[in-house]
């Protein structure tokens, strides 16, 4: 009896769920405005919630933050742990892939890193000790950090000496 | 239900800093998930150490969803209540996440006999495991199942009773639900089951498209300042408290927010007492 009540109440919160987080379309008889106003709702909030936890996706995109969210986001479901922290990461990724980014965003996508890890299809806190390294092209220095469990990350860092032709 | 709380405001660390210089506080309520047991941050425990009565809020049980809650999070809530000394828990009649899909936010539950039966369940459920007192909060929501077999309070109602938990009134989300939905409020209150009231939120809002939503960004307006009163001039609330999450005001601003809250409680109460508002 209750077995196949939660199931019905699966189907039915799943189907709903669906249609939001894909912006419909929405199922015969259901409350077509308030599912509308409900799929802005979830995906305005999403991206603020991104936003706020990635300021340097902010700073880099400005006004273009919730058209490039959208392109990358969509069809993304959202994560079940931190899904602030994973939807800037997945942006940010894309944007560092695709060209050069400010030193900022590269350094916060570095103790993304050390902090989490890709588990099952999402980005879960790592758990056991981290290294990683990466090149601030504005700075021209090289940073490399390591993260222990319970002890806040050490970083060191090394400017790239000026290279210039030798004059002859 | 509860010893008299006061006045109190939602914890949050863009506050912590104005919240701890108030020195007339009821109690606060602080987002379980949004504290990490190694990390506590110190304006919080210092209001633990001051004494601040602590109500712990928790957002992603998903009540109302088809699975029973999930034990870590159920055990989580409960550290965070332990270790901040709190004397109740509280979360919301709403589902979260459905076939491994995350909402990101409070969705309402098809208010039908068969969803009331599971849900029932999944309370009980989480009062065996939560070693705290449990209070559950309506939500708002701008839309609505199709077939609901009771409205919102007979539902919320039934659900209390059957399942021993205390009341969290958002006035705020009531007063959002029957504006968008065309309904009365006030009758609402007849059918709500305010002997089980723990406390209650209030938050601010705004029109959008034709519809008001309750953002917790803007200041707290006039419709939820009056649905409070009303609710004063039935009951006195052991406890009231604002809720604010973005767009955080100054000191001062808050300070006035506040301030509009105790009035209507005042308001309410000399309604009820049969005397003229001081």
């Amino acid at each position: 009896m209750m077995g196949a009540a939660r199931s019905r109440l699966a189907s039915m919160e799943a189907e709903f769920l669906r249609s939001l987080a894909s912006g419909g379309p929405f199922a015969a008889g259901s409350d077509r405005r308030g599912m509308q106003a409900t799929a802005q709702l979830l995906w305005a909030k999403r991206v603020r919630t991104m936003a706020r936890a990635w300021p340097e996706l902010a700073a880099v995109l400005g006004t273009g933050l919730v058209e490039r969210a959208a392109e990358v986001l969509a069809g993304t479901p959202l994560s079940s742990g931190d899904h602030a922290v994973q939807d800037g990461f997945i942006v940010a990724s894309q944007l560092e892939a695709a060209g050069p980014i400010p030193d900022g965003l590269r350094l916060k996508l570095l103790a993304t890193k050390l902090h989490h890890r890709w588990k099952q299809g999402q980005l879960a806190h790592r758990t056991g000790p981290a290294v990683g390294c990466t090149y601030l092209r504005q700075s021209r220095r090289f940073v490399c950090a390591l993260r222990l469990p319970g002890f806040q990350p050490l970083s060191v860092s090394a400017r790239l000496p000026d290279v210039s032709p030798m004059a002859r | 239900m509860m010893v008299s709380l006061g006045l109190g405001i939602g914890w949050r660390p863009e506050l912590a800093l104005a919240i701890e210089r108030r020195e007339a506080l009821g109690f606060i309520e602080v987002t379980a998930e949004n504290v990490q047991l190694d990390d506590i941050p110190p304006a919080l425990t210092r209001m633990v150490t001051r004494g601040v009565p602590v109500i712990v809020h928790g957002l992603s049980l998903s009540l109302g969803g088809a699975e029973r809650p999930d034990p870590r999070r159920l055990d989580h809530l409960a550290r965070v209540a332990e270790r901040l000394c709190a004397r109740l828990v509280s979360e919301h009649l709403a589902f979260v996440r459905a076939d491994d899909m995350e909402a990101g936010h409070l969705l309402p539950v098809p208010r039908t006999r068969e969803a009331l039966e599971v849900i029932v369940d999944n309370v009980a459920w989480a009062r065996r495991l939560l070693p705290f007192p449990l209070a559950l909060e309506n939500i708002a929501t701008l839309v609505e199942w199709p077939g609901a077999e009771m409205d919102e309070a007979s539902f919320l109602a039934e659900l209390l009773g059957r399942t021993d938990t205390g009341l969290l009134f958002d006035v705020s989300n009531m007063y959002a639900n029957a504006r968008n939905a065309g309904w009365d409020p006030v009758s609402a209150l007849a059918r709500l089951p305010l002997d089980r009231l723990a406390y209650v939120h209030i938050a601010g809002g705004a029109m959008r498209d034709d519809l008001y939503h309750d953002t917790h960004a803007h200041p707290v307006g006039a419709g939820p300042l009056a649905f409070l009163e009303e609710l004063c001039s039935r009951i006195e609330p052991p406890g009231v408290m604002l809720e604010r999450d973005d767009a955080f005001p100054r000191g001062d601003e808050l300070g006035a927010e506040l301030e509009a809250i105790r009035q209507a409680i005042a308001r309410g109460a000399a309604r009820r007492m049969g005397s003229p508002t001081t």
